[in-house]
């Protein structure tokens, strides 16, 4: 009789906790896409010509439904042709990296890694400064940036096959090398570039910046980064699976090597398309994924659309500081590195690196 | 469902066979444990019956059909592996973990739906883990860790499992409750098991084959009251020991004791 009534509790406790859980999840999801919309808005309004929060929503509300027009035509050029580019640029491409970030940790069961592993984004910077070398053209450039950006990844994919298929350790290490020799090249660039115009040109593009974003990038960033997010979003909850030991993942019935080859071109199509964008940014698919998992949990499934989220976000505040906090735009590299890497020692020193033991 | 293994041969890259020309069978309900030395390929005589690595030669039969001509999901849903305990990188909760065994029924894309999550609460009481739900497999013993992947394994309401020593590295009360749950595995759902052990007594208490293997591809395989002997535990092993009978509440049983090394092996 005790015994039922024991179990009895212990049921309706395991109950209420999941149900608490589901609670606080989507509280957690609410805030973000409160928080991200909320963000949206004040970037909308802050920079060096400032703009009134409501005046900034009638000018938005106009393009869906007729407003009177009570605001100046520059202000509406300011929001719509400058300011809502870059502002929705920013969100995909800090939230595309995140979700890379996230599925690149999970495929190599190793949270360590970024984006960057597999060699695509110095692949990419490569052939963005060979662009800006050659000729100058943004269209070259973004285009050059893509094609090396694939480049990259086929080498790191020729170099680390094998007869027995994919191999985790080779692709990591041939994916470094891949990194490493491009870098090599991309100094190359620098070294032989005309340092009264090409050179500046070159360095500043690596070290990221969104100024400049255009209509333009849209349509050429958004469809790609769609494509990539949409990928990595059907296969979620699978990467759970994937980021056991491989054994037991195939054990698991599922199919290894066709889930690495979706995140693979998922992260690649999203990391090139960033960097022809935007230039290399680091740090954001490294911390954000961690940051995910902090307030939602190690599950895939509800991990991503948490790194989506938290990514944008991040991303967009990180391109507020670039824009607003000196005259001269500060270069997105730097400022995430300096915010991200306090927050990693931070969380290296509480964890202790206890996840990297396997 | 009937597993045999037929001329199963199987050495790493290009070096020696580390076994060769193994045959056994595995009939609906039985349990088959494999014993032999540490080093001498238990895992990987697993992992090749499994087809995650492939055979030199000789095959898997299920129901005698080959075991690479049965689509992935189909054989992952028969036959279910609970591999040894790790740390995990990513600490999945109890339920999280246990319902990753649903993915064999799951398409490409798809996430569990409910209804796969009530099998895998279910799978999670069948092995009495329900207080451990929502606890961190990073939170739990290893014992618990060991029960939940088994939970896993049944998700997929397999007709065999394959466990890797899935007893090792846990104390006495918890071996006996693995054991206990594959016993009743066994007697309830008529599931039948392959399981790698050191422990001949664990052998002797719920197979009804074994396959020894020793060194240089020596193998016996036969009912494990045959093949666990004083002069084969000697041979394969290297240790004298005496098996003594004794008589418990439950059943009359063979215990195997560990008297000394053998001196010449």
């Amino acid at each position: 009789m005790e015994l039922t009534e024991k179990v009895l509790i212990d049921i309706s406790e395991i109950q209420e906790h999941e149900a608490k859980k589901r609670r606080k999840r989507f509280m957690v999801f609410i805030c973000m896409i409160v928080v991200s919309i909320g963000c949206m808005l004040i970037s909308l309004c802050i920079g060096r010509y400032s703009i009134t929060p409501l005046t900034a929503y009638k000018v938005l509300m106009s393009k869906i439904i007729p407003v009177k027009q009570s605001w100046s035509d520059i202000e509406e050029t300011i929001i719509m042709n400058v300011r809502l580019p870059r502002i929705i640029l920013a969100m995909f491409i800090g939230g595309g990296l995140s979700a890379a970030g996230a599925s690149n940790q999970a495929m190599f069961g190793n949270p360590l890694v970024s984006p960057h592993i597999l060699g695509v984004s110095y692949g990419a910077g490569l052939g963005a400064a060979l662009g800006i070398l050659l000729s100058g053209n943004i269209a070259i450039i973004q285009s050059m940036a893509i094609m090396f950006g694939i480049l990259g990844i086929m080498m790191t994919y020729i170099i680390s096959k094998r007869k027995s298929g994919m191999q985790l350790f080779m692709l990591v290490l041939s994916g470094t090398i891949v990194g490493a020799l491009f870098q090599a090249l991309i100094s190359l660039i620098k070294y032989v570039a005309d340092p009264e115009e090409k050179l500046p040109t070159i360095v500043y593009w690596l070290m990221g910046s969104l100024s400049g974003t255009s209509a333009n990038d849209l349509k050429l960033g958004i469809p790609l980064i769609t494509i990539g997010l949409v990928m990595l979003y059907v296969i979620r909850w699978k990467m759970n699976i994937l980021s056991l030991h491989e054994d037991e993942a195939k054990s698991l019935g599922v199919n290894v090597n066709r889930l690495r080859a979706i995140i693979i071109v998922a992260t690649t199509v999203i990391a090139a398309t960033a960097v022809s964008l935007c230039g290399i940014i680091g740090w954001i698919g490294l911390v954000i994924p961690h940051l995910a998992r902090m307030m939602v949990g190690n599950n895939h499934k509800h991990l991503i659309p948490a790194s989506i989220c938290l990514g944008s976000f991040y991303l967009l505040m990180i391109d507020n500081i670039a824009r607003t906090i000196t005259a001269a735009e500060i270069p997105l590299s730097i400022l995430t590195a300096i915010v991200g890497a306090p927050f990693f020692i931070f969380l290296l020193r509480k964890t202790g690196g206890k996840w990297n033991d396997s | 469902m009937i597993l045999e293994v037929v001329n199963g041969t199987y050495g790493y890259g290009k070096g020696v066979n580390l076994f060769s020309n193994l045959n056994f069978k595995v009939n609906t309900g039985e349990i088959l444990t494999i014993l032999g030395p540490n080093g001498v390929g238990k895992t990987t005589l697993l992992k090749c019956i499994l087809g995650l690595f492939k055979w030199r030669k000789g095959n898997t039969l299920i129901n005698n059909l080959e075991a690479d001509k049965i689509t992935p999901s189909q054989f992952w849903k028969d036959i279910s592996y609970v591999p040894q305990g790790k740390n995990m990188i990513f600490p999945y909760t109890v339920l999280e973990m246990v319902l990753m065994g649903r993915a064999p029924y799951l398409g490409a894309i798809s996430s569990p739906r409910r209804e796969d999550v009530n099998i895998a609460k279910r799978a999670i009481e069948e092995v009495g883990i329900s207080r451990l739900m929502y606890k961190s497999c990073g939170a739990i013993s290893g014992g618990e860790l060991q029960l939940v992947l088994i939970a896993r394994a049944l998700t997929s309401d397999p007709k065999i499992l394959v466990l890797d020593e899935p007893e090792s590295n846990l104390d006495m009360k918890n071996q006996l409750l693995v054991l206990q749950i594959i016993e009743k595995l066994k007697k309830e759902k008529n599931i039948s098991c392959i399981i790698n052990t050191h422990y001949p007594n664990h052998a002797l208490r719920i197979s009804n084959n074994t396959l020894m293997l020793g060194g240089n591809g020596r193998h016996l395989f036969g009912k494990t009251y045959e093949i666990i002997t004083e002069k084969n535990i000697k041979r394969f092993f290297g240790v004298k020991t005496r098996i003594i009978e004794l008589e418990t509440e439950r059943e009359k049983a063979q215990m195997l004791f560990p008297v000394e090394l053998a001196n010449e092996i």
